[in-house]
């Protein structure tokens, strides 16, 4: 099952309100916008059956990143080593 | 280039202590994490001269926010290899000076705690070298679980002191983004503070009370957000406030009139100014614009770091007041470090640098006080505006006035003085402060009128001018003594003492002309005190008349 970074779309603030108290959605809250078009917007890690259940309910799920991929790929981004051991180490020594 | 893990950030911060020993100074906190891990802020400040204002900067208390702990060990970087190097520093297309950057660091006090929430970052980083995603998403710190509960971790940024016991607070309906679920991302905790990290970032800010400006850095959405998060805010009645217990189970409903959290204008005028500024400074570097916005969006909040800090000052009137800041900086939560990361970095300390600059500029406020809930905020809600307790005249002159006025018991005391006493000189002293953010000299202009006269400036009394060379931020300063010999005949008078200078200048007296005019500039204005007195001659052999009557005496 697939979990998804999502950007929700509701019509009224109510229908912002009600992910948090009725769906129990974990919304990001800060990514929350007002939309210039009307209505409003916020981001939330999603899996595909709470996805389906917005959509049935009205709400408009556009997917942003599947995060089972950003996790492979930010492997390579996370340093495994201390870069500043070797420097401290000569910084102490001259002291 | 990837993202510094715990060890680095750690050995980064002593390496920079080091390397530049002149100017920044590594803290240890007092408090271990959950998996035994110890944390460091550091201090940067060239000199340690009194009055100057501190600047705290905070980042990493979410775990999955990786770029945050980064951009902050950026920031301490360039700002000390500039400093040390006499260089400009450029950020895309915005530059700042070696001067610039000097100004900082000989005239502010900057601590920077880079990485709040090491065990939580240190999970989600090895979630990425799993390739989990369920770690790598980590939020929360590594608190084990609780009984009845198999969830690790409570959210820092919902165990602070503020409104923490969200149900008795919000409105039942309010859309809160708090949880007493251990279970749930933003997990408050089992009580208010409770955790080692929360406790860390609060220690900082008892430590140092020359802190002045807070910004916690998080990320995502692009945004600079300035405080309050529990509900809109409001500027007009400053009684409906998060101490109210009447607006209890109100908070936190969008768009209604029940409840809205109260900010002093003043405040939330320099808040958007000093955001904009920001703001303008990271659109500089590549035009990424970060939209400055009130923290209470479509959802509130209870406990975070900003709040709390921000509403210590309410909570401690003693305290001086906090300006609170969180940046959500880039676009989401994992940037590829090379491609996007290092963009987001550099618009981060430009905002930052922008933020201290704009500090610098920012000015004296001298105040004197009309009753001793007074803080200097403008207008005056609370207390009396008759009985000044920073007007205070003796029969002769005191030998250290300092000590006898200023001391921290005698500061919060309004009842030292004595009587006034005709025929014989009198010695006054005036006690003022400085709410502002620079140092900065007063002239003080000290009145006598008789009650009837108060509308009418024309007819006050001048007694005499004082200049103080310079009052630092937050210093209580005490001055005098003013000598009044041509005291009037026995009676009842009025003391006013206007003072100003030139950043803060003394507002115009001229513009009363009733006695509700003379009240509101009381109330209006920090810089201009009213005090009641009665002039005696008790010590000239002169006789009195005093009538009394006995009950049950015909």
């Amino acid at each position: 099952m697939s979990t998804l970074l999502v950007t929700i779309f509701g019509k009224d603030y109510d229908a912002m309100a009600d992910l948090v108290q009725v769906y129990k959605i974990d919304v990001l809250r800060h990514t929350a916008r007002r939309l210039e078009e009307g209505g409003y917007s916020v981001d939330a890690i999603l899996n595909s059956p709470q996805i389906k259940s917005l959509k049935d309910n009205n709400y408009k799920v556009k997917t942003r990143e599947d995060l089972e991929k950003v996790a492979k790929a930010r492997s390579k981004d996370v340093s495994r080593i201390n870069r500043y051991k070797e420097r401290l180490d000569n910084a102490l020594q001259k002291l | 280039m990837p993202y510094r893990n715990y060890d680095e950030v750690e050995t980064f911060l002593h390496l920079a202590e080091v390397n530049y020993p002149g100017f920044i100074q590594r803290i240890q906190l007092p408090n271990k994490t959950w998996e035994n891990r110890t944390c460091h802020a550091v201090k940067i400040a060239k000199g340690n001269d009194p009055g100057r204002v501190g600047v705290y900067l905070t980042g990493g208390i979410h775990a999955r926010e990786w770029v945050c702990p980064d951009a902050l060990v950026y920031f301490i970087e360039l700002l000390a290899q500039s400093y040390q190097n006499n260089t400009d520093i450029t950020l895309g297309g915005k530059t700042f000076t070696a001067s610039q950057i000097a100004n900082i660091v000989n005239k502010l006090d900057v601590f920077v705690f880079p990485l709040v929430n090491p065990d939580g970052r240190q999970f989600s980083l090895n979630g990425a070298v799993h390739k989990n995603r369920l770690e790598m998403e980590w939020r929360k710190n590594r608190r084990p679980p609780t009984s009845g509960s198999d969830c690790y971790g409570v959210d820092i940024n919902r165990n602070f002191d503020f409104l923490w016991n969200f149900p008795e607070y919000f409105d039942p309906t309010s859309a809160i983004r708090n949880s007493t679920n251990p279970c749930d991302e933003t997990y408050n905790g089992p009580s208010a503070a409770s955790e080692p990290e929360t406790k860390n970032v609060v220690w900082i800010m008892d430590k140092y009370p020359n802190i002045r400006f807070f910004v916690d850095v998080h990320s995502y959405s692009n945004l600079i957000l300035y405080d309050w998060g529990d509900d809109d805010d409001q500027t007009t009645d400053h009684d409906m406030n998060f101490q109210n217990p009447g607006y209890n189970g109100k908070r936190g409903v969008k768009n209604d009139a029940d409840y809205n959290e109260y900010v002093n204008p003043n405040d939330k005028n320099l808040r958007l100014m000093l955001a904009n500024h920001m703001s303008d400074a990271i659109r500089a570097v590549n035009g990424v614009n970060y939209r400055p916005e009130q923290s209470f969006i479509l959802y509130p909040t209870a406990g975070t770091s900003t709040d709390y800090n921000m509403s210590h000052c309410y909570i401690n009137p003693r305290q001086a007041k906090i300006h609170t800041f969180t940046i959500e900086c880039g676009e989401n939560f994992f940037p590829d470090y090379d491609t996007k990361g290092k963009d987001i970095i550099k618009e981060i300390t430009a905002g930052l640098l922008n933020f201290c600059l704009n500090i610098l500029d920012l000015q004296t406020d001298l105040y004197v006080r009309d009753n001793l809930q007074d803080t200097g905020e403008e207008p005056l809600f609370n207390g009396g505006i008759s009985c000044s307790p920073d007007i205070n005249h003796f029969r002769s002159p005191l030998s250290d006035p300092q000590a006898s006025l200023g001391n921290e018991s005698a500061k919060y005391q309004d009842n030292l003085f004595d009587n006034i006493e005709y025929g014989q000189t009198n010695y006054i002293y005036l006690r003022l402060q400085n709410c502002g953010y620079s140092p900065g000299d007063a002239d003080i202009d000290v009145y006598w009128s008789e009650p009837s006269t108060l509308p009418t400036p024309s007819s006050w009394n001048f007694i005499d001018n004082v200049s103080v060379p310079s009052v630092n931020p937050g210093e209580f300063k005490v001055v005098g003594p003013i000598e009044w010999s041509t005291v009037p005949k026995v009676g009842h008078y009025c003391f006013i003492a206007v003072l100003g200078n030139a950043q803060d200048p003394k507002p115009d007296i001229n513009n009363i002309h009733t006695i509700d005019d003379f009240h509101n500039l009381i109330r209006q204005k920090n810089n201009v005190t009213w005090k009641n007195f009665d002039i005696y001659d008790l010590f000239a052999g002169s006789f009195y008349e005093f009538k009394f009557y006995i009950q049950g005496w015909a």
